[in-house]
């Protein structure tokens, strides 16, 4: 039997509220983590663009993805 | 920024040995080992409920997971790369990152070194070669690298540049 949630419970505004929230507070910390390596680590290393770059886009990556599966949850 | 004199260049580059942080990158393949244990369950966890529903949740459950290991290994990335010493002909620079907002940049110059001191305590030490470093200068206090691989190379360059240092120092002293 397939069981379904109330109808009162709108899953989909949750979810997006939820979603954007994280999103958020995601980004200010990744963006904390860029600033603190842009500006204190030791001059001439590329160890630092490298590994942010990295971690830029493998973040946007997983975010479509979660944009993805966020609208298919149903509304 | 790091701002070094005129110049001045960096002799050595110090992070902590590989195995302190061998604790946080086993933690972080075990969040993600857990992952793929938990992935075979996850169709019996959501039994019964509406296969687009439950499809959708998993997913968007899978990239928040993904997305919090992601960014817990860059800021324990960034936690090691931050935390370091640095040795110029001058002086040392010895650099504490304690998370986000939080850090302490300490110096000696070179000129200042009076003795330096090298500690291994025990048998992974020994065998992994990393241990501590204590630098002497006046004033009673003591300098400290904490846990750091090449102790021998490092306590050389320490020294040798104490003592270019000095004598620079005494020469300066005599002309004038």
């Amino acid at each position: 039997m397939i069981q379904t949630l109330p109808f009162s419970v709108p899953v989909f505004f949750i979810a997006v509220i939820a979603f954007a929230l994280f999103s958020v507070i995601y980004l200010i910390i990744a963006a904390s983590i860029i600033y603190h390596l842009r500006a204190f680590s030791p001059p001439g290393r590329a160890a630092p663009y490298i590994i942010s770059t990295v971690f830029i886009i493998v973040s946007c990556l997983l975010w479509l993805a979660g944009l993805f599966f966020l609208f298919q949850l149903p509304q | 920024m790091i701002k070094l004199h005129e110049n001045e260049h960096i002799v050595l580059l110090l992070h902590k040995h590989w195995f302190v942080v061998a604790r946080t990158v086993l933690g972080i393949v075990f969040m993600i080992i857990l992952l793929a244990v938990a992935l075979p369950l996850l169709p019996f966890l959501t039994d019964g409920f509406d296969p687009a529903l439950a499809s959708a949740a998993t997913g968007l459950g899978l990239v928040v997971y993904l997305m919090m290991v992601a960014l817990f290994a860059f800021f324990s990335w960034m936690d090691y790369y931050l935390d370091l010493w640095i040795v110029t002909e001058k002086r040392i620079i010895d650099v504490e990152q304690y998370g986000l907002f939080s850090r302490e940049v300490a110096e000696i110059p070179m000129a200042s070194v009076q003795d330096v001191t090298m500690e291994v305590h025990g048998v992974i030490q020994t065998v992994l070669g990393f241990g501590t470093i204590r630098i002497q200068t006046p004033g009673e206090r003591e300098f400290t690298i904490d846990e750091i691989p090449h102790l021998g190379k490092v306590k050389d360059a320490i020294l040798d540049y104490a003592h270019r240092q000095f004598e620079a120092t005494q020469k300066t002293s005599i002309s004038v």
